[in-house]
C-alpha cells in the first residue's frame, strides 16, 4: 500500500511536467504520493481531493455552477 | 497550450493558498437514501449540503474518515466522486403566515399545485426546546369538540397527549375533528402525515376542505412513497412551523400522524448508517429522537410572547399491545394518553375511548369553569358504573341502588357516543352531561339515547339560545343558567316522552 496524499482526477493522464506542478504546488516531494484517476466526465480541468479538502476546478464543476446560477435567477 | 496550462495552475495555486472556503465534498458511497462523503472539511452535524443533482441533504453521522448525509430528494441520479457543496447552514425551513392554508412538504416545496408561499423568517428544523425559565404552566383548554375528551381527558394549550390504539380504531378521526372543531378559536393546526398513504391523505385534505377547516391548518406530508430521509424530518418541520407561530404569541397545534412510522423511518437510516441496533432493531438514540420532538411543545410565559404549541403525536399499536417499545417509550414522554379500543369501536362507541385508562396529566387545570362543575359527577357516574359493570348480566338479582349505577353509567357511555365530524360546543357539551347527570335520561332506553342528545339540542337552539349563548360567553354555571337549564330539561322530556 502506498500512502497516497493527493487524488487528481483528470481527463487525460497526466503528463509528468504537470504532476511537477502539484507536486510543488501542494509541497510534496514523492510522486507516489500522487494518485491519477480518469474520470472522462469532467470534461475538462482537473478536481483535486487533498486531505479532507476538495478543489473542482473541472469543466463540469463550472457548468454545473452555471446550471445553478440559470435555476436561482430563472 | 502552454499560456492556458500555465494559467490553470496559477488559479489552482490561488485556490489553494487564499483558502477560498468552498469547502467541498466527493461522494464516496450511495446507498439506500445515504451518501457516504470525502472532503467536507469545516462539517457540522445537522448541516444542509447540495448534490449535482441539486437536491439537498443533511449531514446526519461525522465520523474520522467520512461523512454520512441523507438526502432529501432524488438520491439515485447521485453517482460516486459527483461535488457536493457545503450550504453553511443548518437545515431549516422558511416560514410565513402565507403557510396557512397550503400542503407541503418537509422541505416547504408546496404540493398542492398552488405557487410558492411568500417566505418570511427561516427556522432550523432541530432547536432545543424552551428551558424552564420560559414556561407557564398550562391553563387554558383545547376544545376539541368531543364530548368525552373535553369532560374526561382535557387537553390543555401548550400539552403533550397521546392518541394510541390499533389500526382501524380512529385515531386521526379524533385529531381531524379537534382541527375542525378550531374555526373561529386563535388555534393555528398543523397537521403532519409521515409515511401515509397518498390516497388517505387525499382523503383528509378534502374532509377539512369540506368543513373549511383549512383556513387555520397546515398540512405537512411525507408519503409512504417519499425518501425516508423526508418521513424523517417530517415532523421536525411541522414542529418548527407550529414554533414560528408560537413565537408570535399564537396559539399552535401540531398533529404527528403517526410516530410509529417516524421510528421506522429512522430505524431504517440508523441500520444504513451501520449504526448497532438495539431493541426491536431501533438505535440507542430512538428515545431522544422522540423526546427531543416532544418537549418543544410549550406554553410560554407572558414576558416571552405568551404562545404556546401543543402536540398530539399518534402512536399505532398491534393488537393493542401498549408494552411495545415504540409506545411505552412515548406514553413516559407526553402528559397522558388517549386509549382508543377495537372493541369498543365494533361496539358503536365511538370515539371508542377507553375512560378507565385514559388520563391528562394536565386534568382539571385546563377546564373551564362550566365543564368542571359537570365533569367531576360524570367521571364519578362512569367509574361507579365500571366497577359495577360485571354484574351487569345479573341486573333482576342486584338491589335498587345498583341498578340504578348501572343504568347511569350505560346511559351516560351512551351519552358519549358522537357522530364523525360533529365537533360540539361548549355550552352544547355542558348541556347534555348536566342533563345526564342529573337524571333527565334515567328513563329513556338505551337505544334512544342519542336521539334524545340531538333532539334536546335542536330544541336548545330554538327555544332556549340564550342558554347556549351565556355558557359560550361566560363559561360557567351560575344558578340562574342552571334553573333556566332544569327548566328546559323538563319540558323537552315531556315533549320527548310523548312522542315515543
Amino acid at each position: 500500500m502506498k500512502a497516497v496524499t493527493i487524488r487528481v482526477f483528470s481527463v487525460y493522464p497526466l503528463s509528468r511536467e504537470e504532476k511537477d506542478e502539484i507536486k510543488k504546488i501542494f509541497q510534496v516531494k514523492n510522486e507516489d504520493e500522487i494518485e491519477n484517476i480518469i474520470d472522462k466526465k469532467l470534461i475538462g480541468g482537473l478536481r483535486i481531493i487533498y486531505g479532507n479538502r476538495v478543489f473542482d476546478l473541472s469543466l463540469k464543476g463550472r457548468l454545473n455552477k452555471l446550471k445553478n446560477i440559470l435555476y436561482e435567477t430563472g | 497550450m502552454r499560456q492556458a496550462k500555465d494559467h490553470f495552475f496559477n488559479i489552482l495555486e490561488k485556490t489553494i493558498t487564499q483558502e477560498k472556503d468552498e469547502n467541498l465534498g466527493l461522494v464516496k458511497e450511495v446507498r439506500d437514501g445515504v451518501v457516504m462523503a470525502i472532503g467536507l472539511k469545516g462539517a457540522e452535524y445537522g448541516e444542509m449540503v447540495e448534490f449535482e443533482n441539486r437536491s439537498l441533504g443533511q449531514i446526519i453521522d461525522l465520523t474520522e474518515e467520512q461523512v454520512g448525509i441523507i438526502v432529501l430528494g432524488d438520491y439515485q441520479s447521485i453517482e460516486s466522486n459527483q461535488i457536493i457543496r457545503k450550504k453553511n447552514k443548518q437545515l431549516s425551513i422558511n416560514v410565513s403566515k402565507d403557510i396557512i392554508g397550503r400542503v407541503i412538504d418537509p422541505l416547504g416545496n408546496p404540493l398542492d399545485g398552488l405557487p410558492n408561499y411568500k417566505k418570511d423568517k427561516d427556522y432550523p428544523l432541530e432547536k432545543i426546546a424552551p428551558s424552564v425559565v420560559y414556561r407557564k404552566p398550562v391553563t387554558v383548554p383545547v376544545e376539541t369538540g368531543l364530548l368525552a375528551i373535553d369532560a374526561l381527558i382535557p387537553i390543555g394549550r401548550g400539552q403533550r397527549e397521546l392518541i394510541i390504539g390499533d389500526r382501524g380504531s380512529g385515531k386521526t378521526s379524533i385529531a381531524i375533528d379537534t382541527v375542525i372543531n378550531q374555526k373561529g378559536k386563535n388555534l393555528i393546526c398543523i397537521y403532519c402525515a409521515i409515511g401515509q398513504k397518498a390516497s388517505k391523505v387525499a382523503l383528509l385534505i378534502e374532509t377539512l376542505r369540506q368543513h373549511e377547516a383549512l383556513d387555520h391548518t397546515v398540512i405537512v406530508v411525507a408519503n409512504a412513497s417519499d425518501p425516508v430521509a423526508l418521513q424523517y424530518l417530517a415532523p421536525y418541520t411541522a414542529c418548527a412551523i407550529g414554533e414560528y407561530f408560537m413565537d408570535q404569541g399564537k396559539d399552535a397545534l401540531v398533529i404527528y400522524d403517526d410516530l410509529t412510522k417516524h421510528a421506522w423511518a429512522y430505524r431504517q437510516i440508523s441500520l444504513i448508517l451501520r449504526r448497532p441496533a438495539g431493541r426491536e432493531a431501533y438505535p440507542g438514540d430512538i428515545f431522544y429522537l422522540h423526546s427531543r420532538l416532544l418537549e418543544r411543545a410549550c406554553r410560554l410565559d407572558e414576558k416571552y410572547g405568551g404562545g404556546s404549541l401543543t402536540a398530539l403525536p399518534i402512536i399505532e399499536t398491534l393488537e393493542g399491545d401498549v408494552s411495545a417499545y415504540i409506545p411505552t417509550n412515548v406514553i413516559s414522554i407526553t402528559d397522558g394518553q388517549i386509549f382508543l379500543e377495537t372493541d369498543l369501536f365494533n361496539a358503536g362507541i365511538r370515539p371508542a375511548i377507553n375512560v378507565g385508562i385514559s388520563v391528562s396529566r394536565v386534568g382539571g387545570s385546563a377546564q373551564t369553569k362550566a365543564m368542571k362543575q359537570v365533569a367531576a359527577k360524570l367521571k364519578l357516574d362512569l367509574a361507579q358504573y365500571r366497577e359495577m359493570s360485571a354484574f351487569a348480566q345479573f341486573e333482576s338479582e342486584l338491589d335498587e341502588e345498583t341498578r340504578r349505577f348501572i343504568q347511569r353509567g350505560a346511559r351516560m357511555t351512551q351519552v358519549l357516543v358522537q357522530d364523525l365530524y360533529q365537533p360540539l360546543s361548549l355550552a352544547e357539551e355542558v348541556a347534555i352531561i348536566w342533563a345526564g347527570v342529573n337524571g333527565y335520561l334515567d328513563n329513556i332506553d338505551i337505544k334512544k339515547v342519542n336521539q334524545f342528545k340531538k333532539e334536546f339540542l335542536t330544541y336548545l337552539h330554538t327555544n332556549y339560545q340564550e342558554i347556549i349563548d351565556s355558557i359560550n360567553k361566560q363559561k360557567v354555571l351560575n344558578e340562574k343558567i342552571e334553573k333556566s337549564l332544569k327548566d328546559a330539561s323538563e319540558k323537552f322530556l315531556s315533549i320527548f316522552q310523548e312522542n315515543i
